[in-house]
């Protein structure tokens, strides 16, 4: 008793739908074309058949195994990548949820202030110097055109070193010395900035006993006041990144002359005037001016051969324009809710 | 400095035809920073001038009378009930009328005694124009009656210029001196007060003996006498000083001030009945006391000036007036004195004794020695015409070689052109220089056009002027510094050598996730985590609170502040680093004032998270930390020596020094756990801090090609006491392997069971590999071989397993 081909044929062609995993598909594959397979039985069998039929069967057998096979082939394709599919799926993760990792730091916003000064700055030939903050009268005061007794020295409240009440050091109250410890150290021409801590004796909404400035000085063949007002104009434009009117008007500093206070024109209402510039449309945002002859030849250059300029200005001024904080001293609170807001780097 | 606008015109000829808020601009950019500028005052229309016509007591039971004023050709006599003392017939004063605002309150017609009052004639204090509420105003005859008062005070159109006067311009702390500026600026002229001088009719002179002639080097006295004692000042000097925002005491006192605030010329009046014999000007003594018009007592010493009579003190020289030997209310006689001090012993004792006055003010800045004569005039003439008073000579003593020298200055027109930036006319220059004063030579031309140059004599009114470049800046201020180009910077001239190690390297913490935080330099002095060291810490001498006494030598005190206000803000995790400078020793020098790095994490290492487990942070946690940044500076961490710490502020156990080729550079530590007590702190803190300087001593790179051939690894797992720092077997295993094994890795560390109790086992993976060619397995045994060998005979390792892969 056996069954017409294709009879054997349809059958298969279930089994192979029927089949839903590769292994049951290899099952399959077994019960018709393996060694034991019912095509391959059928095969050996055409032997004991006449030959005349033999050729019309075999063909039968050979087109029915083929058929099988392909159809074998084209759903193990399938049910592969099904089970790719599959692993996949299970593998998926809910990716919203957030990564494993350390939490963020950040730059204290008077840092991040500094490296944008000192960046456009860099960017235009200064060097960055740095100096002591514990300083001797002499860089501080005498060596500034900043005689004792002189007038200038009441603008400064000091905070002086315990020395046996030689008042020999003080805390530096600017960062004006960089200009004689540079003069000392370099010959002209030069270009630096001298970033740093600097101390008064001040405390409130706008004051810090501590607070940071940056002093700048060139020297070179002619420099003057044209070419103060086009470094600083600038520094200025840069730094807030929009052209801001800028002015300088002239004002005094003993280490320097002419001397001249720079204004930009408000931030917060662009000119307009409101309570931040005193409704003045200005706001003062640092000294500067030619270098004083006296102090050039404190610092050993010959005001014959070289003349420059200096300027110094409060860096937490400028970050409290910048950023739009109100109160200085939360610069220096540390409070993680405060510096969260600066995530930056 | 402080004084009306209208004041400050009528120096000026043609008066400028600028609006008050252009006049202030100039000033500004004239150097002379304007602060405020201020309406003179405001009063109400219905507020007039009224004559009084007759005056009749009220009735007997009231000491109040009631007057028939006028308000006009054209308006009927008013009413008016009056109680004022100086109330007669005849004066002009100031009627509130029915219907006037008066300090917010409407004036009503009243009825007193049966009189209708038809409004209230004022003293100044009722109509917000001084502090004298006991008399009523008294105005200058010629005014007109019903005429506004504000318009006849000149309140209407004026305004009152506060200036922020810098400490080199003493002389614009004088209203002449700012006119002086502002005249050059607009080319206009500057017109002095004219003073009629009423002849001398009295003889007395006060003799004058300068003592301390380098201090005092010209002193002028003079007697006024028989001053009306009812004499008030008149109402356009009383509107001038309350414009300048001064208080009027007595006519002699408000004409001292009146001339300083005119001419910043200070002068001092004494009750002659004061003054026994004639006045010296000496030092003081010790045990001399003066009580000064403020009621603040000072001792003198031999460093304080004084003006003084034959018995005693009776002024702080240039700063302030004794209250016995002043003028008051029964003075009959005055003394003026008008006198040239030093800048420099004026600032010396007004700083010491913490004293300033408009006086002292002016005389540290300088005081023209060449406007005493004027001065004195000025006052005298004042007080003849105020107070009736008669003139005596002017008695003066003077030691003309003390006095300020005539100076002068070259000034080149190459250096105008080269401190501006920018060519300016010798015209200019001239003109101007000339207009503020300064004495102009003709133009000398030696050699080229360019090279002219004048010699320039400084005025006497000016103490700033030092050299070329302050007579460059009196140019560049009338120019404009507006009117100034900008050049730009000629862009670089040659790399900057700017180190960018510091930045990077905070970048790079934050990147680890530390904020960065900023403390205070200085400390209380019994702050928390300062260690053993406290003694020597540096001391401030004027700290502003005992908060800030002490200058830190370590960035944890600081650290520790941030983190305990944090927790008390509710974070249970805090990471946080500061970059900042330490100071050890008392010199002016960058090495004895370090900058450090410093870094503190408490409580757990990661922030909260679905996805991993909670530990709070540990040693190795920050140890791990540390090593990135000496990475990140190129120092492996096998180049450090982890010594344990002997910082009493750290947990014995886990902390390390650091040592680099024998140099301290920093801690890393767990925080001792009694400190964290002490701070109130109940979670584990890890901190490090390392030598920003030593660590930035970068090591330069240098290329080796890789090794192109295969790695042998062999991983071995050894015996040692458990005390053994593992370093050294790490060492050692490098050594013994010689330049064959290129890495040597810690991969485990087990103590418990199976191993003894004194014992620890620490697995070891040996890399070997040879830049030239592959290694034999026999050649890698016999290196691994010598390598046990050594362990074994210095670190006692006995090998408990090994393994090829």
């Amino acid at each position: 008793m056996t069954l017409p081909v294709s009879e054997i044929e349809a059958c298969a062609l279930e089994d192979v739908d029927k089949a839903d995993t590769p292994s049951n598909l290899q099952l399959v594959r077994a019960k018709y074309l393996g060694r034991k397979g019912l095509l391959t039985v059928r095969r050996r069998a055409l032997k004991s058949l006449p030959v005349a039929s033999r050729a019309a069967l075999g063909r039968e057998i050979n087109d029915c195994a083929n058929k099988i096979s392909q159809v074998i082939e084209s759903r193990m394709a399938v049910l592969k990548q099904r089970a790719i599919d599959d692993a996949l799926r299970r593998e998926a993760l809910d990716v919203s949820l957030p990564g494993r990792r350390q939490s963020n730091g950040s730059l204290h916003p008077l840092t991040q202030v500094m490296h944008r000064i000192e960046d456009i700055f860099v960017g235009a030939g200064f060097d960055v110097v740095e100096g002591p903050e514990i300083e001797t009268d002499y860089y501080n005061f005498t060596a500034l055109n900043i005689p004792p007794d002189h007038p200038a020295r009441a603008m400064h409240d000091t905070f002086y070193l315990d020395d046996g009440g030689k008042a020999e050091l003080v805390l530096r109250t600017h960062t004006s010395p960089a200009q004689i410890r540079t003069m000392e150290a370099r010959n002209p021409p030069l270009r630096v900035i001298s970033p740093g801590r600097v101390y008064r004796r001040d405390s409130d909404m706008t004051h810090s006993p501590m607070f940071h400035q940056v002093e700048g000085l060139a020297i070179d063949r002619d420099l003057g006041l044209a070419h103060l007002k086009g470094v600083i104009g600038d520094f200025l434009n840069r730094f807030f990144e929009k052209r801001l009117a800028v002015r300088f008007r002239p004002s005094y500093f003993p280490f320097t002359e002419p001397s001249a206070e720079v204004d930009v024109q408000c931030v917060h209402c662009g000119g307009e005037g409101c309570r931040s510039c005193k409704y003045t449309g200005w706001l003062e945002v640092m000294g500067c001016g030619v270098v004083n002859p006296r102090v050039l030849r404190m610092g050993g250059v010959d005001p014959d051969a070289w003349s420059g300029y200096a300027f110094g200005f409060g860096v937490d001024r400028l970050a409290m324009l910048y950023f739009g904080v109100a109160d200085l001293r939360q610069f220096y609170a540390g409070e993680l809710d405060f510096l969260a807001q600066f995530d930056r780097l | 400095m402080k004084f009306s606008e209208s004041w400050l015109r009528s120096f000026i000829e043609p008066e400028p035809a600028l609006s008050s808020e252009q006049l202030g601009e100039r000033l500004t950019m004239l150097g002379l920073e304007v602060d405020a500028i201020e309406p003179a005052g405001s009063l109400h229309e219905r507020i007039v001038v009224a004559e009084v016509q007759s005056v009749t007591p009220l009735s007997e039971r009231a000491p109040a009378n009631v007057c028939a004023v006028s308000v006009g050709a054209g308006s009927p006599l008013l009413d008016v009930v009056c109680t004022a003392p100086n109330l007669k017939a005849g004066m002009k004063t100031a009627l509130a009328q029915v219907g006037a605002e008066v300090a917010g309150r409407r004036i009503e017609a009243r009825k007193v005694h049966g009189v209708v009052s038809q409004g209230m004639l004022a003293s100044e204090a009722e109509i917000g124009l001084g502090d004298d509420a006991g008399e009523i105003i008294e105005l200058d005859a010629l005014s007109a009656p019903g005429a506004r008062i504000s318009e006849v005070l000149g309140i209407d159109n004026d305004a009152c210029i506060s200036l922020d006067v810098t400490p080199d311009r003493g002389d614009c702390f004088g209203v002449l001196g700012v006119a002086r500026d502002l005249a050059a600026s607009l080319g206009a002229n500057l017109k002095l007060p004219e003073v009629e001088l009423p002849s001398e009719t009295i003889t007395t002179r006060i003799a004058v003996q300068l003592e301390a002639s380098q201090a005092c080097a010209r002193f002028l006295s003079a007697v006024c006498a028989d001053i009306d004692h009812r004499a008030r000042s008149p109402m356009w000097l009383r509107e001038r000083l309350r414009r300048s925002g001064l208080r009027c005491i007595h006519p002699a006192v408000d004409i001292t001030n009146y001339v300083m605030l005119e001419l910043g010329r200070p002068l001092h009046a004494f009750d002659r009945a004061k003054v026994e014999g004639g006045l010296i000007v000496r030092y003081g003594r010790t045990e001399e006391q003066l009580t000064l018009i403020d009621g603040k007592q000072v001792a003198l010493d031999h460093d304080a000036l004084a003006v003084c009579d034959s018995r005693r003190p009776l002024s702080l020289a240039g700063i302030m007036g004794d209250a016995a030997s002043g003028v008051t209310a029964e003075t009959r006689d005055v003394v003026f004195e008008c006198a040239w001090f030093n800048p420099r012993v004026i600032a010396r004792t007004a700083r010491r004794l913490g004293i300033q006055s408009d006086s002292s003010i002016r005389f540290e800045r300088g005081v023209d020695p060449g406007l005493m004569a004027f001065g004195m005039s000025r006052a005298r003439a004042l007080i003849a015409a105020v107070c009736k008073a008669r003139l005596g000579p002017v008695t003066e003593a003077t030691s003309a070689e003390h006095l300020p020298r005539k100076v002068s200055h070259r000034l080149r027109a190459s250096q105008v052109t080269r401190l501006i930036g920018q060519k300016i006319a010798p015209s200019f220059v001239e003109e101007g220089l000339r207009r503020l004063g300064f004495g102009v030579s003709a133009p000398s031309m030696p050699s080229t056009l360019n090279d002219a140059s004048w010699q320039i004599e400084v005025p006497s009114h000016r103490f700033d002027i030092e050299g070329e470049a302050d007579l460059v800046e009196e140019v560049a201020r009338l120019h404009g510094f507006e009117a100034i180009p900008e050049m730009p910077c000629d862009g670089l001239r040659r790399p900057s050598r700017h180190v960018t190690s510091v930045r990077r390297l905070s970048e790079f913490v934050a990147a680890l996730g530390y904020r960065e935080v900023m403390s205070y330099s200085f400390l209380p002095a019994d702050s928390i985590g300062m260690g053993n060291e406290s003694d020597a810490h540096l001391t401030l001498q004027n700290p502003m609170s005992s908060d800030q006494a002490v200058m830190r030598r370590s960035l944890l005190p600081g650290l520790l502040r941030v983190l305990a206000g944090n927790l008390a803000r509710h974070h249970a995790r805090v990471r946080v680093f500061e970059l900042g400078r330490v100071f050890l020793e008392k010199h002016a020098d960058v090495n004895a004032q370090p900058l450090r790095l410093a870094a503190l994490h408490c409580g757990d290492q990661w922030p909260e998270s679905w996805g991993q487990a909670r530990r709070t942070v540990d040693f190795f946690d920050i140890k791990g930390d540390v090593e990135r940044v000496l990475a990140l500076n190129g120092w492996d961490g096998h180049s450090i020596d982890w010594q344990p710490s002997l910082d009493p502020r750290c947990h014995p156990g886990r902390s390390a020094s650091l040592c680099l080729n024998g140099e301290h550079m920093g801690i890393v530590a767990e925080l001792h756990p009694h400190l964290l007590r002490q701070a109130d702190i109940g979670l584990p803190v890890c901190f490090f801090e390392v030598n920003v300087d030593v660590l930035a001593r970068r090591c330069v790179a240098t290329f080796e090609a890789p090794s192109k051939f295969p790695q042998v690894r062999r991983d071995i797992a050894l015996l040692v006491n458990r005390d053994l720092p593992v370093c050294k077997l790490l060492d050692i295993a490098r050594q013994a392997g010689e330049a064959l094994v290129c890495e040597v890795d810690v991969f485990d560390v087990y103590q418990g069971e199976g191993v003894d109790a004194h014992d620890k086992s620490v697995a070891i993976r040996l890399t070997f590999q040879s830049p030239e060619r592959t290694l034999r397995d026999e050649e890698v045994s016999l290196h691994m071989e010598r390598i046990l060998a050594a362990l074994k005979d210095s670190c006692r390792a006995r090998l408990r397993g090994t393994s090829h892969r």
